[in-house]
């Protein structure tokens, strides 16, 4: 009797949570707001990144919607629509086209990794919504004539790798090493290093992977070591980046290390401690913070934003400028487009010029991704912070 | 060769983290013929609170103890809660429960706090050296907590009336029922002390393995392995299986493209559950009942 | 008692009672698009999903339901189906319809040899290595290039079917479920043939079986087969959706997913994987709803609790799924009189997967560790 009672106490359990859900609302746009999707990870392995872009999104909303967005001669406010995508493709997918159809926005902020926008590509495409995605895989906006509508915020890999390169040859390395983590973010480094070495700007002595589920690289490191590099470059972000850096110290490694623009903030710092101090990292300007110098309107924009961000939230990410320009950009070719149109809007962006957050955007129809190379700088921890290296 | 030696010292050290799940996982299975798919989660738990109670200001032996009491608290909830109802059900069921309460486990810890991976500071600072190979200081705790694991479940079973009726109830659960003892009780009993040894293992580990709630499940999965390779309802084998395991991963990924290195653990579960699932160690085991 | 009441008292469904319940299926499954358009916060999105994930599961019914053999490893096989899709379709430009049935075929393949050494091993052992095997697949497509390594694989065409290209969500439904709809009646075949009657007793005793001089190997494996083939349908049918292929649709927790959605649908029947696919995926769409609104950190971690509170819940108090719950229902509520008696016929109790199958509450669910 028992039994049964608790069986159908179950099954009632499970049709009232789907009856009584029936009622939910709709989500209706007042006219004078202008509706932006947000496509993030805000559960999954890449939550982490998904919250920080979620920060720096309220942020800017707040901070552009203060003063509206002017187009034609109508004043609106930006209405963020944000969804979980939940690390997932097939979620990612689900919630775009969910945002486009259901809430008809008029452009995409996201989704914040590789995989969670290139399962996106075709439907932005086919639909003509202008996407802003903070994925860093060159496969995000290449070939440009299947990807017309998306862009993306995070520096080209190769860039990346060219900043890199330039310090080598400053300090006379040849012979490199690297490690890198086993996913997409992962593999864009690991390619891009390979065809540099292709290129012959440097030399790849030893390539070593580890996954993200992994909490000790000494084999790798050991394997990396022997082969006798000047330099390890590491591709990866914490916890995965403060491990490489604690294992590379304790293997007693005298040369140098490199870190990509995904190493982390402080939590790269706090996580790797003393051994951090005199590794480098390659990543936009703007984490430096504080030591930012010059009054161009590119540095004021960064210090600002890391002064805004920091008095927010306490500490700083290195991954919130790409969401906070993914939207800047977003609204600024809006503002120059003067219309609310997707396909205008595209148009308009192609042709932008933008310093954001990150750095300096030079959109163009061939060019859909990321920050200019000066943009990016070299970083060095020294006591106990980012610093720019010169 | 110097490197060589360095592989087998390394995957010592992470022989003896999944030693350490192992161990929870053969003495569960011994007892109660159920495999806990939850031990790497009860390992999770022990380090992701430790972690977090570091975080914020404990003291780090206060912190091991709370972390160490909720944790078995935990242990005795799935007991009660998830094992207990389903007795008698056919063991395929057994099995998909404990996952289910490793996806809870998982999620709830996911809630409450975040994915963010947590940093614990190492119990003594400084890497270990000799002879050319180089340690981190930490996993020596990890050793001292395994071994110590070991000798306690030893003690336990052997020497205390409790731990002779739990090997009782392992031996043949009608006898010891006829005998007086309740299977329900030390099922109760070994969930929680599966617990408490997980979470013990949890704090050691803390400082290597940067807590964060999916770390349960690559641990489990590996304390499988090793207990597997040890024949499943060992416990001295499931260490020896954790170590060897440890050692054959660093020799795989030394030698071949280390991204396949889990590949090889988990290859190396596939072919022992084909060809040898009664484990591999045929040695007398100590606590082998 | 009249011959007539006595017919409809037994278990075993007549014809008209089976055609009856396809075409109530059918006609469910095809007016879905009418409900899901109008009902928030459904989308067709929502549709797709759980047409394809019932397809993956339905494998489940006749290897888990009624051979007992937990296989932990069917996203191993949806993801060869997705993989072969993408890589032939995308990289090589072949035939949809080709790459389709190389990759069940594949798939198939695959499930036969592993089927030869897995099935010495039973239980907890079985899970572990359909486990392991997954794990194995989903690290190795990480590494080779043919599967675009961690980018995966983007850039799959559109199937076309009738001359249409199916590109939106509702096309895509129709399509997904016709096949789901075949699927369904291909199992049914399976399932009241004499080889659903040797699963089940291989299910039940296998101590039993192998007296009774049947090659259990042989039938765990022909089932395994199955499953490995629906499976791999599956995933080519989202790789056509997606358009965009990588190591996700090798994840553990879509194997753990396909599980749960057999067991709560209704393990022994073949309606199960539809509903349970159904409730699975109402329950994720409900809990992105509402818990946001019960706390901020809330979210898709949520989801994985009630994955784990609704397995725990179902496995424990409702062991035959909701099918298998409902049509006991019916069956006390319709028997006015006591059940034939099992020598009526041994179909009976193997009684297919039909709505009216309560035949799986007669039998007691084994006790201890039986080997199986």
């Amino acid at each position: 009797m028992a039994r049964r009672i608790r069986r159908a106490a179950a099954a009632a359990f499970a049709a009232a949570l789907m009856t009584t859900a029936c009622a939910a609302e709709e989500t209706q746009s007042a006219s004078d707001e202008i509706p932006i999707g947000v496509s993030i990870e805000l559960s999954g392995p890449a939550q982490v990144q998904g919250e920080a872009y979620q920060k720096a999104l309220q942020l800017e909303v707040d901070r552009i919607n203060a003063e509206g967005v002017k187009v034609g001669d109508r004043t609106y406010r930006i209405k963020l629509v944000v969804r979980d995508n939940k690390s997932d493709p097939t979620e990612a997918l689900q919630v775009v086209k969910s945002m486009i159809d259901n809430d008809k926005v008029v452009a995409i902020v996201g989704g914040g990794s590789s995989p969670t926008t290139m399962s996106t590509v075709d439907a932005v495409e086919s639909r003509g919504v202008p996407t802003v995605s903070m994925g860093s895989s060159g496969a995000i906006v290449s070939p440009p004539d299947k990807r017309r509508f998306v862009f993306k915020t995070p520096a080209n890999t190769d860039l990346i790798v060219e900043t890199m390169i330039e310090e080598f040859q400053r300090q006379g390395i040849t012979k490199i090493a690297l490690l890198s983590v086993d996913n997409a973010y992962g593999q864009a480094g690991l390619g891009a290093i390979e065809a540099a070495a292709k290129a012959g700007k440097v030399q790849l002595v030893a390539s070593e992977k580890f996954t993200d589920k992994d909490k000790d690289f000494t084999v790798q490191v050991t394997k990396l070591v022997a082969a006798q590099p000047e330099a390890i470059v590491v591709w990866a972000i914490p916890p995965g980046s403060t491990i490489a850096a604690k294992n590379i110290k304790a293997s007693g490694f005298t040369g140098k290390v490199f870190f990509d623009a995904g190493a982390g903030a402080e939590l790269f710092i706090k996580g790797a401690g003393a051994e951090s101090e005199g590794m480098y990292m390659v990543h936009p300007a703007v984490l430096a913070g504080s030591k930012i110098t010059g009054d161009s309107p590119a540095a004021t924009v960064q210090r600002e934003f890391f002064q805004q961000y920091t008095a927010k939230y306490g500490n700083f990410s290195g991954f919130a400028p790409y969401a906070a320009d993914a939207l800047r950009l977003i609204v600024a070719a809006i503002e120059k487009a003067g219309s609310l149109d997707r396909k205008a809007i595209r148009d308009a962006m192609e042709q932008l010029t933008y310093d954001g957050v990150t750095g300096r955007y030079e959109f163009s129809p061939e060019n859909h991704g990321g920050v200019t190379k000066d943009s990016l700088v070299l970083l060095t921890v020294r006591d106990g912070t980012w610093e720019p290296a010169q | 060769m110097g490197q060589l030696l360095q592989f087998v010292v390394t995957g010592l050290a992470t022989g003896a983290t999944y030693a350490l799940v192992g161990l929870g996982i053969a003495l569960v299975f011994q007892v109660t013929g159920v495999i806990n798919f939850a031990q790497g989660h009860f390992v999770m738990l022990g380090a992701l609170t430790f972690a977090i109670l570091e975080e914020n200001g404990t003291a780090p032996v206060p912190a091991a103890l709370m972390a160490l009491a909720g944790t078995t608290v935990i242990g005795l909830l799935v007991e009660r809660l998830v094992i207990a109802p389903a007795r008698g059900a056919h063991v395929d069921r057994l099995i998909i429960l404990t996952i289910g309460a490793a996806i809870v486990i998982e999620g709830a810890a996911l809630v409450a706090f975040g994915t963010q991976p947590r940093i614990a500071a190492p119990f003594t600072e400084g890497v270990v050296r000799f002879g050319g190979v180089r340690l981190e200081g930490q996993y020596l705790w990890v050793s001292v907590a395994t071994i110590l694991a070991v000798a306690a479940v030893w003690v336990f079973l052997t020497q205390t009336t409790l731990g002779k009726a739990m090997r009782g109830v392992a031996m043949d659960r009608e006898a010891a029922r006829l005998m007086g003892i309740s299977p329900r009780r030390m099922s109760l009993l070994v969930f929680t002390l599966a617990a408490a040894l997980g979470a013990i293992g949890g704090v050691a580990l803390a400082p290597i393995q940067h807590p964060d709630p999916g770390i349960g499940i690559a641990l489990g999965l590996k304390g499988f392995t090793a207990a597997v390779i040890g024949g499943l309802d060992s416990p001295a084998g499931a260490v020896a299986g954790g170590l060897l395991l440890g050692v054959a991963e660093a020799i795989a990924a030394g030698y071949l493209p280390s991204g396949y290195k889990d590949a090889v653990a988990y290859g190396v579960l596939v072919l022992l559950l084909l060809v040898r699932p009664t484990g591999v160690l045929k040695t007398v085991r100590a606590v082998r009942v | 008692m009249k011959p007539r009441a006595r017919r409809w008292a037994a278990r075993e469904p007549s014809r008209i009672t089976r055609l009856l319940g396809l075409a109530v299926f059918a006609a469910v499954l095809f007016s879905v698009p009418a409900v899901f358009t109008r009902i928030e916060p459904y989308t067709m999105s929502d549709g797709v999903q759980m047409a394809i994930l019932a397809i993956a599961a339905l494998g489940l019914v006749p290897l888990t339901g009624y051979a007992n053999q937990i296989s932990l490893g069917q996203a191993a096989f949806y993801g060869t189906g997705a993989y072969t899709s993408a890589i032939l379709t995308a990289h090589s430009g072949w035939n949809p319809w080709l790459a389709l049935l190389i990759g069940a075929v594949v798939a198939g393949g695959g499930a036969y040899v592993l089927g030869l050494f897995i099935f010495r091993v039973s239980g907890h052992y079985l899970a572990l290595a359909t486990i392991a095997l997954g794990l194995v697949l989903a690290i190795v497509a990480r590494q080779l290039t043919i599967t675009g390594g961690s980018e995966g694989l983007p850039g799959i065409p559109y199937l076309t079917v009738l001359g249409t290209e199916l590109t939106g969500d509702v096309a895509y439904y129709y399509f997904a479920a016709a096949v789901l709809l075949v699927a369904t009646m291909v199992v049914g075949l399976v399932v009241r043939s004499s080889l659903g009657r040797s699963l089940t007793a291989v299910g039940d005793s296998a101590f039993a079986a192998a007296a009774s001089g049947i090659d259990i190997a042989r039938y765990k494996r022909v089932a395994f087969v199955l499953a490995a083939v629906l499976a791999a349908l599956a995933g080519s049918l989202y790789a056509h959706w997606v358009t965009y292929v990588d190591v996700h649709t090798l994840d553990l927790l879509l194997s753990i997913q396909m599980l749960i959605v057999v067991a709560v649908g209704g393990m022994r029947s073949v309606w199960g994987p539809a509903v349970g696919a159904f409730v699975v995926v109402s329950l994720v769409r409900f809990s992105k709803e509402w818990l946001p609104a019960l706390s901020e950190k809330a979210g898709g971690q949520v989801e994985i609790v009630a994955y784990g509170v609704a397995l725990i819940l179902v496995l424990l108090f409702l062991p035959r799924g909701v099918v298998g719950e409902i049509a006991d229902l019916f069956t006390r509520l319709g028997a006015s009189s006591p059940p034939l008696p099992a020598s009526a016929s041994p179909a009976a109790s193997a009684g297919g997967g039909d709505a009216a199958s309560a035949g799986s509450a007669a039998r007691p669910a084994p006790v201890g560790k039986e080997p199986s």
